[in-house]
């Protein structure tokens, strides 16, 4: 993926994470596992439904009218989930994903 | 009709929601019957997000409350556009709606047939074994019905925006 494309998915995945961060209060973090195809967030809530054995994300297609133009493929999670579960399949591992929100501070 | 498996389980979540209509028209048919097909559709319909459309949708406990939780962040403005609401009004009828998700989620029989369910004979702690077909449920009561009515309308609307019109 060029650097312009990796940077327009860069920068959808910060809108889409803030936007959800937004209207959810109860999310502590947003991680990015960077991606050719598709926005891959998964978000820690510890309001969330746990999961049991495997974590499995729940695809949007592209809303370019929310200014998303990419589809997106999200996950929220417990904080207890994150230590027990690995991310889904073919997402990488915890250690590969971009912590995206809140943004570190400079 | 050929079908990706996003838009295959979208048309089965419709085709149920439609048996859930035509038994609301019926008078003499048991609550649980209703509330069966209302809970496959809703089941249905959060299956069709659980895939990219390119693989069959892998099963999740409460999938429809971690549906409901998840469109009320994305914001899809095609379903709010259908709803006529906007973003501040979407949200809050989004979270208005996790507690009657959850309990149609619930109407699902599990392993030890103790819950309460529209499927089969539970066992009550007192030992009594209920009947779905002789149940009230109090979702299809007076008290539900607000709660079932915007249920309803959100899965209308993710019916119409994903070109699956009832």
């Amino acid at each position: 993926m060029s650097k312009a494309a990796t940077n327009d998915m860069e920068s959808a995945a910060k809108r889409l994470a803030a936007a959800n961060a937004d209207a959810e209060p109860a999310i502590q973090e947003i991680y990015w596992f960077p991606d050719e195809d598709e926005i891959r967030l998964i978000e820690i809530d510890e309001t969330a439904v746990p999961y049991e054995d495997f974590i499995a994300p729940f695809y949007f297609p592209a809303d370019p009218e929310g200014h998303i133009p990419f589809r997106s493929a999200l996950a929220m999670v417990t904080p207890d989930d994150k230590k027990r579960l690995p991310p889904p399949e073919g997402w990488g591992a915890w250690e590969d994903a971009v912590r995206i929100w809140p943004e570190a501070a400079d | 009709m050929p079908h990706d498996w996003r838009s295959a389980f979208l048309t089965q979540a419709r085709s149920d929601y439609r048996v859930y209509q035509r038994l609301l028209e019926l008078a003499n048919i048991e609550q649980c019957h209703r509330l069966h097909y209302l809970q496959m559709a809703t089941e249905k319909l959060a299956k069709a997000f659980l895939t990219d459309g390119t693989r069959m949708p892998r099963t999740v406990h409460s999938a429809f409350v971690r549906f409901l939780q998840l469109a009320k962040q994305k914001q899809n403005a095609r379903v709010r556009k259908t709803l006529r609401m906007p973003s501040g009004q979407f949200r809050a009828f989004l979270d208005g709606l996790l507690t009657t998700g959850q309990a149609i989620e619930h109407l699902v029989p599990e392993g030890s047939g103790q819950r309460i369910n529209v499927e089969y004979p539970w066992q009550g702690p007192d030992h009594t074994v209920s009947v779905p077909a002789e149940s009230t449920f109090e979702l299809l009561g007076p008290r539900g019905f607000p709660k079932v009515g915007k249920i309803r309308q959100l899965m209308e609307a993710y019916f119409q925006a994903y070109g699956c019109p009832i």
